[in-house]
């Protein structure tokens, strides 16, 4: 039973795609409603494993997405005081 | 040695018209007359409700720059929006 589980995981896919179509999307700080596809539900900033990301596209949406945070575009947690 | 910049500052919405005009007089003439630079743009970008409290505003007018200029321009600007406390909650100044 066990081999038989551990075989059928290792069959399915692992990697969903991107949020970002492909080609030149412009991510940018201000680009706030594209953004918040990328943060959860705490406001956390999502996982690759999540958004399915490759490395390069989450280093700059992490980086946009701390300045718009500074700005006041996006909140940095959910219970704001 | 001049680099693309990009600058958004928020100013509350209570600000006075004089007051923001005494603000963006002073940018304008630091960029364009005092070191001679380029001022591709300068206008309002939105007017919206700032995620977070910034002290006790919720609301904020975005102002956008784009200019061309060297690092002394952009550090003279930096002054100034800093010093700026009652009429620029918050700045960045991006490097294109």
């Amino acid at each position: 039973m066990a081999e038989r589980k551990e075989y059928d995981r290792r069959k399915q896919p692992r990697k969903k795609p991107s949020k970002l179509l492909e080609g030149n999307v412009d991510i940018n700080y201000k680009n706030v409603e594209l953004l918040q596809n990328f943060i959860t539900e705490r406001k956390k900033i999502a996982p690759r494993r999540m958004t399915g990301n490759s490395a390069s596209q989450q280093r700059i949406i992490s980086r946009e997405i701390k300045k718009a945070r500074h700005m006041a575009l996006l909140p940095y947690t959910v219970n704001h005081k | 040695m001049t680099n693309n910049y990009e600058i958004l500052f928020i100013v509350p919405k209570s600000i006075d018209a004089s007051q923001y005009s005494e603000l963006s007089n002073k940018i304008t003439t630091t960029i364009k007359d005092k070191f001679n630079s380029e001022l591709s743009k300068f206008e309002k970008w939105a007017e919206r409700k700032l995620a977070y409290t910034i002290n006790n505003h919720s609301d904020g007018t975005y102002y956008i720059i784009e200019t061309k200029c060297n690092a002394e321009c952009i550090n003279e600007i930096e002054k100034i929006l800093s010093f700026e406390k009652a009429s620029v909650l918050r700045f960045l100044i991006d490097k294109k």
